[in-house]
């Protein structure tokens, strides 16, 4: 078992999140059009967009410094993307050393340094924008997250992201003062992280043209629309995974089929709320972000306060 | 044969580096081949020396050096912490050695300073490994001062730049500084104890007032010599200012020289002290220094000033493990002391190969296009494929990306934290601290990220900003081999760090005295589970399959029949339009404005009718209060404007207001004074020459008596200039007083 058996576990996480995350996408999109008084396109729409984007043939490639990064790049951010979503678990929680939390954060730190990496490759203006404002929010949600999570992992008594999903109702009411400001700190957080409006700042279409993708095309181009989802649902799931990851099976039974529909519906719930914000919400501007943050900031560094002053 | 002798016998090899860079300095290109060569020889002696100590972990003590009975004893000591250091400087030094060969060709139209480079070069390595070699005080301060010494020419070398001097100058005040009160803590032992032998510190029992009083002292003076912030300042200047094999060995190996003096002075010696107190100030210290390091090299265009700031970042992180470690000592909790301090070593050793590596990269850079200047680079990486790659390894390391190195040692710190927040024993003050050192630790890694994606996007990736660089030339074979080790031990240890964290764990049990129990126990609970450091390598396996099929699913489809400018939208691309540092990292810039001193504007552009557009303009802002007390020690509105402009940073500017107006109002009176004096010979040169050549009329043979005398004033006046300032003089004189009184008061107490 050892190394086999967890690289399995991880390619179950990575198969649910890849499913799934398409869907997410598309419900928020037809949810917002619907708020919106618009039509909006069918549920399945951005299964569709990746498939046609794997199936062009693009016969054009920008003035890139260097070829190989502007092929592998995509790849790269994918690929530790995935990495990341396989250590999150979302239908079984298996006490699992392998999941530590920081692993994850800094999964996928790396997957937007290799995604800034690919965007500077190629000189475009839009793209270096883009890249400093994912790194803008970055800087105020990554930290106070990671922080937040630390504390729930000290309240529970374990690093591990598999250990820290066993958290039952019944556990509640010991840790309740450090668990509701965590949670706060970490919707904040995941607001930022989940790059919808009002906290699209570094994609913003209208304004800067999606600069981070700006120049890629085809398959390459679905290769980065696909670790966004994948980003977005990840976020998701942590939170799912820390905070209410009640239901969640303990092991693979029959059991698991049901605690699976509940991870969809856990993430269909948080997918309307942030539609409803998303939908009636205009883009913030970057540089007005920082009382944001401070308060953020100061609710993490308050539950982590409270746990210290609680626990003697 | 042991490893003590081994260590040891690197010494005459470096010697004859000396000589061999002094003798064939009519031949600059054979000088620096074989004082590389030489130092690369040595370097690797010692390297196997410490590494077979690692293994046997004997202590060895042997009275050193043949002085009279008379005169006070003293030892070289080689322990498992000394070879830790030891195998970090040496393995550090033998690739820089490699580099120099190909770097040297910048100095070799001056063949004479090639060769005192050369000297300096290899006394400054070796008197580092006699630091960490060095048993008893008398030793360290010898090779302390050497060390200070050595290293002040080497950032002097370019002296002909005047920020070069400047800088070299605040290095020297600032080392000097450092060593006063290291002396001085020395002093304090000795008077407790009668002997000069650290082992004998170590078992006598010193008055806890005493230990007090020598721990501030310490602190203050290591803390100098490492850049702790607020005495920091002399770092982003000296370091850049240097050659680049010499930035590479003061930031990556000259900082944890002093890290060294601190944990050898903690631990070992005053262990039975440690009060959770002292823990909390040093990690106070250090959480300010992680985040204020790193902020500002964010904003540095300057590659190797953005690289000097970042090792105050990574000295700050050096400092978090070590302060929680003396806490968790001082409490009694023993795994958590024995996670945090290996969290703090493991670190030493990542950031001195990955920051070794980025300064190599950085002056294979300079070398190549001839500037620093981020905002003059820019498609490097058609140019310099090898560096490019270098620089990218690096980058992922010291950004603590997963699968390289600094991430493993920086993992290990924030579950220590996490397990201090939750270990009650230690006191409400620590657990706070390490609260907000968490929250302070994650924000830097952020801006780790950023500011070298930033480093490595704009000088390596985009389009080329200058002629320079676009003329870009490749750099020389030595330099790219010197790459090859510092690469392979990025990926290794990120991969594999369990290889050198767990031997690490062991020697960290043993150094404050009898082995503490099970030392694996510390880095399990620091994971709270058991071998969790292959971690790592599987998600490396994941990641790789995970990519490979994603690449086979979208690399058959390309087939690229055009190549096409970046979009903007619809215009033409031009020149002016690609990315600039100030792009880049202006949204930072604008959120942390407070801590940087700048102001936002607003500019309103009427240009267009139909829409008002607001352009935002970010202006650096004088901070007033600063400027007053400037003119009033009077310095002139010129030196005021150096002063504001090269150091931007507004918290150095308030903490240490007092003493750097003090050293420019200094610097200007002597560097005037020292004109004068050059000016003096000069005159007296063209004088004689004048009147030499009215004589000549009526002799020959006087003639050329006056041009004889008149050459060897101007010889006279151009040695002057060289020695430069009188600061030499200042500080050898400094030396020989200190060594008189000691001298004195040896007389007087035998």
């Amino acid at each position: 078992m050892g190394i086999l058996g967890d690289l399995a576990w991880m390619c179950i996480n990575c198969a649910v999140m890849l499913s799934i995350a398409p869907l997410i996408e598309g419900y928020v999109r037809k949810l917002a059009a619907r708020i919106q008084g618009r039509v909006g396109p069918p549920l399945t729409q951005p299964y569709r967009d990746l498939a046609k984007l794997f199936a062009r043939r693009f016969t054009t490639a920008p003035r890139a410094s260097s070829n190989a990064l502007y092929e592998l790049g995509p790849v790269a951010v994918l690929s530790a993307t995935l990495c990341a979503c396989g250590l999150i678990p979302t239908v079984v929680s298996r006490p699992w050393e392998l999941s530590n939390f920081i692993v994850v954060f800094y999964l996928l730190a790396l997957s937007r340094f290799l995604l800034s990496a690919a965007s500077l490759n190629v000189s475009n203006p839009f793209a270096a924008v883009s890249m400093s404002r994912e790194y803008l929010l970055a800087l105020g949600a990554e930290p106070s997250a990671m922080l937040a999570t630390g504390v729930m992992a000290l309240c529970i008594g374990s690093p591990s992201l598999g250990a820290m999903s066993t958290l039952s109702y019944a556990e509640l009411p010991r840790i309740l003062p450090p668990y509701v400001t965590a949670l706060a700190a970490f919707v904040m957080a995941m607001a930022l992280d989940l790059a919808l409006p009002p906290f699209d700042v570094a994609e913003a279409e209208q304004e800067i043209c999606e600069g981070v993708m700006l120049e890629y095309g085809g398959a390459k181009l679905a290769l980065l629309k696909l670790s966004l989802f994948l980003k977005r649902v990840a976020s998701m799931s942590l939170f799912i995974s820390v905070f209410i990851p009640f239901g969640i099976s303990a092991n693979l039974s029959w059991w698991t089929l049901a605690s699976a529909l509940l991870y969809v519906a856990k993430l269909f719930i948080i997918a309307t709320i942030v539609t409803l914000v998303y939908a009636s919400s205009a883009r913030v501007r970057p540089w007005s972000l920082s009382r944001y943050l401070l308060v953020l900031t100061s609710l993490s560094l308050l539950s982590s306060l409270i746990y210290v002053l609680e626990v003697r | 044969m042991n490893p003590l002798q081994l260590v040891l016998l690197a010494l005459p090899i470096f010697a004859a580096a000396c000589i061999a860079s002094l003798s064939l300095h009519r031949r600059p290109r054979a000088s620096s081949l074989a004082t590389g060569i030489l130092c690369a020889v040595a370097s690797a002696i010692a390297f196997s020396g410490a590494v077979w100590e690692l293994i046997e972990g004997r202590v060895y003590e042997v009275s050193a050096l043949l002085l009279p009975a008379s005169f006070p004893r003293t030892v070289l000591h080689l322990d498992q912490l000394s070879a830790v250091f030891i195998a970090v400087i040496s393995a550090v030094a033998f690739y820089t050695s490699l580099f120099s060969v190909g770097y040297a060709r910048e100095y070799f139209d001056k063949p004479l300073r090639l060769s005192l480079m050369g000297v300096c070069y290899s006394s400054f390595v070796a008197s580092m490994i006699m630091v960490a070699l060095a048993g008893d005080a008398i030793l360290f301060i010898v090779f302390w001062e050497v060390m200070s010494v050595t290293s002040f020419f080497l950032v002097m070398m370019d002296y002909e730049r005047s920020e070069v001097r400047r800088a070299a100058m605040l290095y020297l005040i600032y080392a000097t500084v450092s060593a006063v009160f290291v002396f001085a803590g020395f002093g304090i032992g000795y008077a407790c104890t009668k002997s000069f032998v650290f082992s004998d510190w170590r078992t006598a029992s010193l008055p806890p007032s005493m230990a007090a009083l020598m721990f501030a002292l310490f602190f203050v003076g290591f803390s100098a010599k490492a850049g702790l912030v607020p005495l920091h300042s002399w770092l982003p200047q000296a370091h850049p200012a240097a050659p680049s094999h010499v930035s590479a060995l003061l930031s990556g190996v000259m900082v944890k020289v002093a890290v060294y003096g601190l944990v050898r002075m903690l631990l070992y010696v005053l262990a039975p002290h440690l009060s959770i107190a002292w823990g909390s100030v040093i990690m106070g210290f250090a959480a300010l220094t992680t985040f204020y390091g790193i902020a500002y090299a964010l904003i540095q265009r300057d590659l190797k000033r953005l690289l000097a700031y970042s090792t105050i970042e990574n000295v700050g992180i050096i400092y978090l493990g070590l302060g929680l470690a003396v806490s968790a000592y001082a409490a009694h909790t023993y795994p958590l002391y024995i996670a945090a301090l290996t969290a703090s070593l493991f670190h030493v050793a990542n950031h001195a190969v990955s920051k070794s590596l980025l300064f190599l990269c950085s002056g294979a850079v300079l070398q190549s296009t001839g500037t620093r200047d981020l905002l003059e680079m820019g498609g490097l990486l058609k140019r310099l494929r090898l560096t490019a790659v270098a620089f990218l390894l690096g980058s992922l390391g010291i950004a603590a990306m997963p699968f390289f190195n600094c991430f493993a040692s920086e993992w290990i710190l924030y579950n220590s934290l996490l397990l201090s927040m939750g270990s009650p024993s230690l006191g409400i003050v620590t657990r706070v601290l390490s609260a907000a050192s968490f929250l302070t630790l994650a924000t830097a890694g952020v801006l780790a990220t950023y500011c070298f994606s930033k480093a490595f996007g704009l000088a390596f990736l985009t389009e080329p900003r200058s002629p320079e660089a676009e003329r870009a030339k490749p750099e020389p074979l030595s330099i790219r081999m010197s790459y090859a080790v510092p690469m392979i031990s990025v990926v290794a240890m990120g991969l594999a760090p369990a290889l050198v964290a767990q031997p690490i764990a062991s020697i960290v049990a043993r150094i404050p005295g009898p082995p503490l129990a099970a030392p694996m126990l510390g880095l399990r609970v620091a994971l709270w589970s058991s071998p969790s450091m292959y971690i790592p390598a599987v998600l490396a396996c994941f990641a790789s399959v995970a990519g490979f099929i994603a690449w086979s699913s979208s690399i058959a489809r390309t087939t690229t029949l055009r190549t096409t400018t970046p979009f903007v939208s619809g215009a033409d691309f031009e020149k002016s339009f690609v990315p600039t540092p100030s792009l880049y990292v202006g949204n930072g810039e604008e959120l942390m404005r407070g801590l940087y001193g700048v102001r936002r504007a607003y500019e309103r552009d009427y240009a267009v009718r139909l829409w008002t557009t607001r352009r935002i303009v970010i202006e650096r802002l004088p901070v007033d209060p600063w400027i007053r007390v400037l003119r009033r020690i009077g310095l002139s509105d010129e030196d005021i404007k150096r002063v504001v402009h090269t150091h931007d940073d507004f918290l150095q500017a308030l903490v240490t207001v007092g003493g750097r107006a003090l050293v420019f109002a200094l610097s200007r009176h002597v560097e005037r004074s020292c004109e004068a004096i050059y000016e003096g010979f000069r005159s007296i040169a063209v004088a004689f020459l004048s009147v030499g050549r009215s004589i000549a009329s009526m002799d020959k043979g006087i003639y050329l008596g006056f041009r004889g005398i008149a050459s060897a004033f101007s010889a006279l006046s151009r040695a002057v200039r060289r020695i430069q300032c009188g600061n030499l003089y200042a500080y050898l004189a400094y030396v020989y007083v200190v060594l008189i009184l000691a001298l004195i008061y040896f007389a007087l107490t035998r």
